[in-house]
């Protein structure tokens, strides 16, 4: 997502008080969120995100390293036109991208598969959450790299078509019949599979 | 596919976020190494720390909670009436509060189940404006392939015009012409077989298209297009080889092997056979290949 970049900034950058509004000067601009506090909001967003785009778990961290520098760097250049998760949306796809390519040139992509995690405090929903990984990792390597970006924004992680489509740099026509389609064909799929079973 | 499925495929895509989800190790490590690579200065009220992802965590756990200083239990007893009048209190609160917010979210919700209707409206609309103009699209294709019409007679021209000769029958359809019934000529404007088989072959090559392009769901709908708009043994051999490709990309390999079976059945000798070899049709359940001459 191309943001422009108006060099370093602080971690917080100075936001005018009201007294500047109520003395009848233009409005100034909306303070831009706090680094820590779009980390600690939206950290696993990112995470989550460049998973179920195929970040390998070996390459998780330096992944989403990648995503937070440039979230960082680009932060005081954020107009606030597009909703944060699409902004963070797009960095995280831009990073994944570049990471498979690289991936790509050193022929050590491997297929995307589930790998064991530490269980949680509850293991029934940690037993489900594996099997719905699973299968839903297992749908995502049928699509195209255009719909699964548009599985992983809309379905997965909930953003509205017209965010959607500006992540995915589409336009929301297109996603709208994506997303309907995706969502008919995964239920179609995931019925099959637990037919089959 | 039942309700039951479709619900169950909609919760599994709100149970993968509990396997997806990052640990709070994976947070707190990562917020270290963000620290130490950006130098990001220390959070307002809470002491600096680079020594590790747990001292990360326990700054930001600073932010949230305060030290109860060991003297406060003592002030803390002595206060325990007013405490509990407050505990009260803010139950009452919390019960009054809870009841407003229903009565709202429950407005809101109504408000919102409403906007996702009228998207899905919306979104209907426009599924239903494309299909009608990829029938367009296949009918005027359709239009170019057929036979020129006669030309009628433009005013003041004579009888004498050299009429055109009658279409010719359906001599490059020959299947078409053995498989589909002849059209009852008390039936209004029933469709020549010939623009059938054009439509048919049209729609498999768009299905064909779209397996390529990799959308199999958009493959399947042109399929379900061509049951509907044209007779089932019309070019079946191609149509059940078709099924079976789809169905395989769908994941659905019980049904790509029936469709496979009824292939063979129809032409045992058919060309489409070797096109499917290796497909998932073409595996028997323990995932080994079938010998295409060995019996079912």
């Amino acid at each position: 997502m191309a943001v422009p970049v108006r060099g370093a900034t602080s971690d917080r950058p100075a936001a005018a008080g009201p007294a500047a509004a109520a003395t009848g000067a233009t409005l100034p601009p909306s303070p831009l969120p706090d680094f820590r506090e779009l980390y600690a909001t939206h950290f696993a967003f990112t995470w989550r995100s460049l998973r179920y785009l195929g970040v390998r778990p070996p390459l998780l961290d330096d992944a989403v390293q990648e995503v937070w520098v440039a979230v960082h760097r680009r932060l005081g250049a954020f107009e606030g036109r597009a909703d944060i998760k699409t902004w963070l949306f797009g960095i995280a796809l831009n990073v994944q991208r570049n990471l498979y390519r690289s991936e790509q040139r050193r022929s050590s992509l491997l297929p995307l598969s589930e790998e064991l995690r530490a269980s949680g405090p509850d293991p029934c929903q940690e037993q489900e959450g594996r099997e719905a990984w699973g299968l839903v990792m297992r749908f995502l390597q049928t699509l195209d790299e255009e719909r699964r970006e548009v599985f992983v924004a809309s379905l997965l992680e909930g953003l509205q078509p017209a965010e959607t489509a500006a992540a995915c740099g589409l336009d929301v026509p297109t996603v709208y019949l994506r997303v309907r389609s995706l969502r008919r064909g995964f239920r179609a799929w995931a019925a099959a599979q637990r037919g089959e079973e | 596919m039942s309700r039951n499925d479709a619900l169950w495929a909609d919760r599994l895509l709100v149970d993968v976020r509990t396997h997806a989800d990052p640990t709070a190790d994976d947070t707190a490590r990562n917020l270290a190494r963000l620290e130490r690579r950006l130098q990001l200065p220390a959070p307002d009220g809470a002491a600096a720390s680079t020594t590790g992802p747990g001292a990360s965590a326990a700054a930001l756990l600073q932010l949230r909670s305060a030290a109860t200083p060991p003297a406060a239990a003592s002030l803390a007893a002595a206060t325990s009436g007013w405490k509990s009048a407050a505990w009260l209190g803010r139950w009452l609160t919390f019960g009054a509060t809870t009841a407003l917010l229903g009565y709202l979210g429950g407005r809101a919700v109504s408000q919102r189940e409403l906007a996702e209707l009228a998207q899905q409206h919306a979104q209907t609309l426009e599924l239903e404006h494309d299909r009608q103009r990829l029938l367009q699209r296949q009918l005027e294709q359709v239009q170019v392939l057929a036979a020129p019409l006669p030309v009628p007679p433009s005013p003041g021209q004579t009888r004498a015009m050299p009429s055109h000769e009658p279409e010719p029958p359906a001599r490059r359809a020959p299947r078409a012409a053995r498989s589909a019934p002849p059209a009852p000529a008390q039936v209004a404007k029933p469709p020549a077989p010939n623009q059938q088989l054009r439509e048919a072959i049209e729609l498999l090559r768009r299905v064909e298209a779209e397996l390529r392009e990799g959308d199999a769901f958009a493959a399947s709908l042109l399929l379900s297009d061509l049951d509907r708009t044209v007779p089932p043994a019309l070019l079946r051999e191609e149509r059940l080889a078709t099924q079976s490709l789809v169905a395989c990309a769908l994941g659905k390999a019980q049904l790509a092997r029936e469709a496979l079976h009824e292939l063979e059945q129809l032409n045992p000798e058919s060309i489409y056979r070797t096109r499917l070899a290796g497909s998932c049709a073409d595996k028997t359940h323990d995932g080994t290949s079938k010998d295409p001459g060995s019996p079912h």
